[in-house]
Parts: structure tokens; sequence; C-alpha cells
């Protein structure tokens, strides 16, 4: 497996790659919490990272599989303090793995493992919300965002219907995302 | 002091803090003994990451932290998961965050109409004039927040489509955590921050950035951070919240008195930001506001601004129940607290947000509320159905 290793303790990171390395794994990059690990990810391509649970590069590397679309990766986390272990059985739900006192090969592997197939669980769950969204009962939603228009605006259908499809047309949306939209914010108000 | 209150139930906490100005309450209320003076002997907790934060939070090695406002929302929609739900049950402050460039790009922006004075709304033109004319000449300026579910985050996105500007498509918008963000910025990988204080001002000062506004001019009055719990604690520990809560209104009405600046600030420095001198602390105080004009109040109306952002951008899962995030949203908590201190609070949870010119009224429990000005973005209102339905 191609991965990538952030941490700001030389030493560790030494350990880490040399685990890492023995069970047959590549490191393709190994960075500091200041170095530039947008660049690295995007130049080296792990298929995994894995980062000191406290090192704020969490947050830029994290955010990549939230709400970026483009190059997301499984991100695992690692503690040398056992006191991560209350937070690792908490965080079943989440999209990150936990590895606990994650220096010695036989932990790593399991963890990096479940964080892969965390995260491609997720992603998953993504494309197939994406794909329901496409799916959802266009003509249902229409009619009700019409609906909604008419009682609010007090138009008639047809003028209810021109203004949903105008709205689509300027934002290039389909019509039954449009309509969606309008429900959306009416649920808000 | 007598204790007229519940003893809590609880006497040892630990909360999570970031290095950013807006953490003076929690701060404030430890060294100061506010806490101590509630029957409390609480810790804090330096983070340097909101992932770490929010785990740590959830996972109950905290009994409470300082989080971004849309933090708890994200948490209930499962869009930042976490295995328990997170409440917001008072606001830490208003202002305290500031959008700063690179020398090279306000230079950039100085050449297509940018002026020094000028408003949110004229960089926002300046920022479209030079995205249109780089195009294809060199790559769109990288912009960072600090979140993907923070105010800065969706603040950015409302600065750069109030005049047309995709920040999808016509920007690059990067997540980089607070106490990273200067030498992020010296280094030339991103060309702009939307950051909280103190970062713009250091980055000012190290003359590695400049600052083209703050929130105040953004958005006076606006969503900024919360002090979150979980739900289970605020359940099982009523006592222990309402005493943590009682200390921090008191710092935050003690931090308003421009005479302790000077002091706030070298705690902030002693416990936060050893980096950053006592007196750019102390100036940067001055823009927050922590208890005047009901800043302790989280306003659900806030709440519901941050949601119809998340829904504008497509960041809400489909089927997401709003009305069911919103109830992560708990003024009622802060409001039993605040009686009992005699505190101003507004009859209702929801204000009109973002639309005051000048300083107006509400209506309170105890006769009208003055609220600050709160105007958003020179006027330019989003509503996510003017969003949603353009005329």
């Amino acid at each position: 497996m191609r991965v990538m290793l952030v941490d700001d303790d030389a030493e560790r990171l030494e350990m880490l790659e040399a685990a890492l390395r023995g069970v047959g794994h590549e490191v393709v990059a190994r960075r500091g919490t200041c170095d530039d690990l947008l660049a690295a990810a995007r130049e080296t391509r792990p298929e995994i990272v894995l980062i000191d649970v406290d090192s704020p590069g969490r947050d830029m590397l994290e955010s990549l599989a939230q709400i970026h679309r483009d190059e997301p990766m499984p991100v695992a986390l690692f503690a040398a303090k056992s006191d991560v272990e209350s937070i690792r059985r908490a965080m079943r739900a989440g999209v990150c793995a936990y590895v606990v006192d994650g220096l010695n090969a036989s932990r790593l592997q399991p963890v990096m493992e479940v964080a892969i197939a965390r995260f491609a669980e997720h992603q998953a769950l993504k494309r197939e919300l994406d794909d329901a969204k496409s799916r959802l009962n266009d003509r249902k939603d229409i009619d009700r965002a019409k609906g909604l228009l008419m009682t609010r605006r007090q138009l008639t259908e047809e003028q209810a219907y021109e203004q949903l499809r105008k709205a689509a047309m300027n934002r290039n949306l389909k019509i039954g995302d449009a309509a969606r939209a309008v429900i959306a914010a009416a649920d808000l108000l | 002091m007598s204790q007229p209150f519940a003893t809590p139930e609880q006497a040892h906490l630990t909360l999570g803090v970031m290095p950013l100005t807006d953490s003076a309450p929690l701060v404030v209320a430890e060294a100061a003994g506010l806490f101590a003076r509630e029957g409390l002997q609480v810790q804090l907790n330096v983070e340097r990451s909101w992932a770490a934060m929010r785990d740590k939070l959830a996972a109950g090695r905290y009994e409470g932290a300082a989080l971004l406002a849309p933090m708890p929302l994200a948490a209930a929609l499962g869009l930042d998961p976490v295995p328990t739900p997170i409440l917001t049950v008072a606001a830490l402050n208003q202002g305290g965050s500031g959008f700063c460039v690179t020398p090279d790009l306000h230079a950039r922006l100085l050449e297509h109409g940018g002026a020094d004075d000028g408003t949110p709304l004229e960089w926002a033109a300046a920022m479209r004039c030079l995205v249109e004319a780089e195009r294809g000449s060199r790559p769109p300026p990288t912009l960072a927040h600090v979140y993907p579910y923070s105010t800065h985050h969706y603040e950015l996105r409302y600065w750069l489509a109030s005049i047309g500007l995709n920040p999808d498509r016509d920007l690059n918008l990067v997540t980089v955590p607070p106490p990273l963000m200067v030498e992020q910025l010296e280094k030339g990988r991103i060309d702009g921050a939307w950051v909280g204080s103190p970062w713009p001002a250091l980055a000012a000062q190290r003359g590695v950035a400049r600052v083209l506004f703050d929130k105040r001019r953004f958005w006076n009055g606006g969503p900024e951070k919360v002090f979150a719990v979980t739900a289970p604690f605020a359940e099982a520990q009523p006592a222990t919240l309402a005493a943590l809560l009682r200390a921090l209104i008191a710092a935050g009405r003690w931090l308003d008195e421009p005479a302790n600046h000077a002091q706030a600030a070298s705690w902030l420095q002693q416990s936060l930001m050893p980096q950053v001198s006592a007196e750019l602390l102390a100036a940067e105080l001055k823009t927050l506001r922590f208890h005047t004009g009901l800043a302790g109040f989280p306003w659900r109306s806030q709440a519901q601004w941050l949601l119809g952002q998340m829904q504008r951008w497509q960041h809400l899962p489909v089927g997401a129940d709003a009305q069911a995030a919103l109830a992560s949203c708990r003024p009622d908590l802060y409001r039993t607290v605040a009686r009992t201190l005699g505190e101003p609070l507004p009859l209702r949870d929801e204000k009109t947000e973002g639309l005051h010119i000048t300083p107006y009224e509400v209506p309170g429990e105890a006769g009208p509320v003055r609220l600050p000005a709160d105007q958003l973005l020179n006027g330019v209102q989003f509503s996510a159905m003017a969003w949603a339905l353009p005329d």
C-alpha cells in the first residue's frame, strides 16, 4: 500500500516507516505538520494517510473527504499515548480510524484496513446519496414546489412552473433540482 | 461569597480551547477564579485542530469546548459523524475573525480596483475583476478557511458569491487550521485566509499579509464561536452546566471592560499563544464583544442562517431534517441560567439577521433589549428562498 506519514516527531516517523516497510508497504511521503501537505498528497497520491492524532494537519487532509470532491483519501490517526483508547472506542461511527500505540506493525495493519473500509463506505454513501438525488421523483417535487409558490406568491400553476423553469435555467440546474431547492428553502423558513 | 445555586455534580472538568482571541471567556474564567467561585476546578486543554476538538468532546474527554458555530449542526446532520449529540449552550463572542491576503494578492487586487479603505463588497468586486482578468494566465487564488463547517467558510463563500463568483469553480478553497495559517501565508501556499483573531493581525504584523476587513465590517453581530457540551452531559449534570455558564457570563461581562484587556491579553498569551505579543492581543480584544448586546445568547436564527448556507451550497445531505438539526441549538438552557443572574434576555429565540444599519431594540423578558447594528455585507442579503428562486 502507498502510505503518506505526517508527524512532527522525527524519531517516531522513522519507527513508523520502518514498521510499515517491514510488512511490505511503501511510504511515498514523510512530512511534518508544517510542510505542504496538500501538495504532497497531490503529488504522491497515497492510498492512505497516517497522521498524528493531535496534528493540525488533520483538518487540512480530512476536509478533502468532507466537502472537497477532488482527491479524497482515507485518513488513519495514530498516537503513542494509550489515552486515545477512549476516543477510538467512541469514534467507531466516524470516518477516521484511530490507532492506539500505533508504533508496531501488527497494530497498524488492521487499523489501516478499517480506515480504508470506512472511507470506501463513506464515499459509497456519498455516491448513493448523489444518485438518490437524481432518482428522486422529480414530478412529485415539482408539484410540491409549484404548490408552495402558488400559496406563498399567489401564482397560478402556469406562473409557478414558469418561475421554476426560469430559476433552473438561470442556475443551470435540472428543474427537479430547482424544485427541491425551493422545498428545502421553504422548510427552513 | 454565598452559594445560592445547586452544587455541581462534578467539580473537576476539562475544557477544550483553540489558540484564538475568542477563547478569552474560558481563559479568563479559569485565570480570574470565576470557575473556582462556582465550585469548579477546570483544566483548559489547548487543541490545534478542530477535528481533534470535535472527537475529544464527543468522546467525553472534554466536558465542554469552544467550537465553531456550525459544528454542532454538522454533527446533528451526520455530515461530521460523531457518536454523541453535541449541543450549543451559549455563544462566546461576536467579532473576532477577519480576511487577509498576501502582499502579492493585495497588490493585484489594487490593480483591479481595490482600495485600502474599501468595503468588503468593494473588495469582492476587485476579486471578481482579478479572477476574470487572470483566468487562463495563472491559477485562481487559493483562499483558506479554517474548517469545512465553519462560519469562516460560509462567510467566505457568501462574500465571493455576493459579486457573482462561484467559489467551487472560480477559486481554490482549502482548509487550514488557525495555528498554521500565518506560516501557510508566509510560504505562499495560500493567497488569502479567512481566520479567527489574532492570526490576521499577526500575519499583518509579520508582513506576510494585509488585512482587508474584519468581521465587524462584514457582519457585526454575526455568529462566531459557541460553547458546546454533549447532550448526555447536559442531561446528567444540569448544576455543573449552570455553574459553567454562570462563570462564562461573568467572564464575558468582565472582558467587555476595556480596562481589563491588558490583563486578559496577558493571560491569553500565557495560556494559549506564547508567540503573540500581549500588546497585539489587547488590541485585538477591542474588536470583540463578549457580553453586551446579548453577545452570549445562542440565537436560533443564526443557526438557521448557517443551515440556509449549508443548503445553498448543497452541503446538506439528501433528505436532511433541518428542523431536527436546529434542535442542537439550545437557547432554553442558556435562558434558564441567565435568568437566575438577572441577565437581559430576548422574548424570542429568533431575530431578523443581518439587516439593521443602526442599533435597534428587540422585545425582552424584562423590557426592550438594545442590540448593535448587524448589517451583513452592505445589506446584500441572502435568503434561502431568494437563492432557490431568483427573480
